[in-house]
């Protein structure tokens, strides 16, 4: 069970979204991690044969995802997803097992203990106009799971979650990624950093990194500081040194910053974590090329 | 010595050696090869999911035709041919919007993933719509043609042109606007040749008269060439989706 990307381009006129990219992945859950704009839907579509490379290759144990085989054993979770007006829950999975070459019966059991699994037994047959945000991404978890995928693809799929369901999504995918490739995008890092067995960090068309979360955090070792300082220090501190939080308190103002060196006498060297790392390559603060 | 009926052995046998436990039960079950739906089955379901709306629009606009080319029946051989061709840019809006359902509601990229893919679900929708609309355009020549003074080839002609002109301006439109608005434009554009053959309607002898026929023919041989053409470039296209690329990257 392998999946390869070889030296994969796409291109939107004068814009690169995928830069010669090539990695490979294994059974497993990988978090994709970047910001808007680095190529991540694109990505995600190149691999569930929605757009086709400019250049290079994509396949599934020698089998290209273009091809109605992969397409079988694949799950997909959009970014957005719509819906025909009249469907219910029901009708959308049954829909869409339908598209995914599930004989009726078996879909019909499919769904039933996919909705139970989502919660959404008592909305089967609710129209999804009625739906919640959250309640319609549960059911777009649903349908990726219909036909058992051995590679299963999610865009952002907490997007819409709240804590309790996002906590239930992770332990489900804990346990999917067990026996089959999961790769998962999001903004939340948490998500990440709780869910993905390897995260790779997309910037500019590029996976710049890619490693566990220890690995990958191990790159800024001693280069986050914590210190308090009066204001007019944190200020100057602010406009030398990228920070990274920023709290007020009686005794002063407490300045989480990333830098090579030591910026002040009382600063105290912490552990970085992934969210130091997402907001030191992706802070609009100018610093755009930064590379450790 | 003790005798065993065979019902009495097995139960002794049951008892004495009890089966293992299954073993990776839930792996095999996962694994286990199900059976695919056939390519009939899944004809039949997409059948099944075009809007029943459709079937009875189509349906009332045929009927709607034929009464008021009863109605209209002034003793001239062009009422009936003006009235059924009047239906058909609107017989060939519905058809058009209902195919492309799946970029109106967004469920395009959806659909691109699964096994029958966007390629095989627009082929499928086209054939089935199209299909139904050329039984209704039998049936309209059929009609027209019993009136006893118009061949059956150009009473086909007469009704295949303005079905075909309508297909190809909607599915230009379908080309390059997005969700909603092509419903909106496809049915105004349907409305509007609907609107213009009616306006004309004092020219019909003009229009549908004999010497004029070769004409008809020519437009027909083009639109069917257009037509063609944008059903391989349909075909082309969803195999690399370009709605909206580019939008989010």
């Amino acid at each position: 069970m392998e999946l390869v990307f070889d030296r994969v381009t796409k291109q939107y006129k004068n814009k690169i979204a995928v830069d010669r990219v090539s990695f490979s992945l294994k059974k497993g859950v990988y978090g994709l991690l970047g910001a808007n704009g680095a190529g991540k839907t694109t990505l995600m579509r190149l691999m569930c044969g929605i757009l086709k490379p400019d250049s290079g290759e994509i396949f599934y144990d020698n089998i290209k995802v273009e091809e109605e085989s992969y397409r079988d054993i694949l799950g997909y979770l959009p970014q957005e997803f719509g819906y025909y007006p009249e469907f219910t829950a029901m009708d959308f999975l049954m829909y869409l097992a339908s598209l995914k070459g599930i004989p009726k019966k078996q879909a019909k059991k499919k769904a039933e203990k996919l909705l139970e699994m989502t919660e959404l037994t008592h909305e089967a047959k609710k129209k999804i106009k009625t739906f919640s945000g959250g309640m319609k991404q549960r059911l777009g978890i649903a349908q990726s799971l219909l036909n058992n995928p051995k590679v299963l693809v999610m865009d952002e799929p907490t997007a819409g979650l709240d804590p309790k369901e996002r906590v239930k999504f992770r332990n489900l995918i804990s346990k999917l990624g067990n026996d089959r490739i999961v790769l998962l995008s999001t903004h939340i890092v948490s998500d990440v950093e709780h869910i993905a067995d390897v995260i790779l960090v997309m910037k500019e068309g590029r996976i710049i990194h890619r490693g566990s979360l220890d690995e990958i955090i191990k790159v800024m070792d001693g280069k986050v500081w914590e210190c308090t300082v009066d204001d007019k220090t944190a200020e100057n501190l602010m406009e030398n040194y990228l920070p990274l939080n920023i709290r007020k308190e009686q005794k002063g103002t407490v300045l989480r910053l990333v830098c090579e060196e030591r910026p002040v006498e009382s600063a105290i060297n912490i552990e970085a974590t992934l969210e130091d790392l997402y907001l030191y390559y992706f802070s609009d603060t100018g610093q755009e090329d930064r590379t450790i | 010595m003790l005798r065993f009926s065979k019902l009495q052995m097995k139960r002794e046998m049951k008892r004495l050696y009890p089966a293992p436990n299954p073993q990776r039960k839930e792996e095999f079950l996962r694994e286990f090869p199900y059976f695919r739906a056939s390519c009939m089955e899944i004809i039949r379901n997409q059948i099944g999911y075009i809007q029943k709306s459709i079937w009875i629009f189509s349906l009332l606009l045929v009927i709607g035709g034929v009464a008021v080319g009863d109605y209209l029946d002034t003793g001239s051989n062009y009422d009936k041919i003006w009235c059924m061709s009047g239906i058909m840019p609107l017989l060939a809006v519905l058809a058009v919007t209902e195919t492309f359902r799946s970029s109106v509601y967004g469920m395009t990229e959806l659909e691109m993933a699964c096994k029958h893919n966007l390629s095989q679900v627009l082929l499928i929708r086209m054939g089935v719509l199209g299909g139904v609309d050329f039984l209704l355009m039998v049936f309209g020549v059929l009609w027209i043609v019993g009136q006893g003074t118009i061949g059956m080839v150009q009473a086909a002609v007469y009704l295949m042109v303005p079905w075909l002109s309508a297909c190809i301006v909607a599915f230009q439109i379908e080309k390059y606007t997005r969700g909603r608005e092509t419903v909106w434009y496809c049915t105004a554009w349907g409305c509007f040749l609907w609107g213009v053959h009616g306006i004309g309607s004092k020219l019909r002898e003009m229009v549908y008269g004999e010497e004029k026929f070769y004409l008809w023919f020519i437009a027909f041989c083009i639109c069917i060439v257009f037509f063609a053409k944008q059903i391989w470039q349909i075909y082309q296209e969803t195999e690399e989706w370009r709605n909206g690329c580019g939008a989010s990257i």
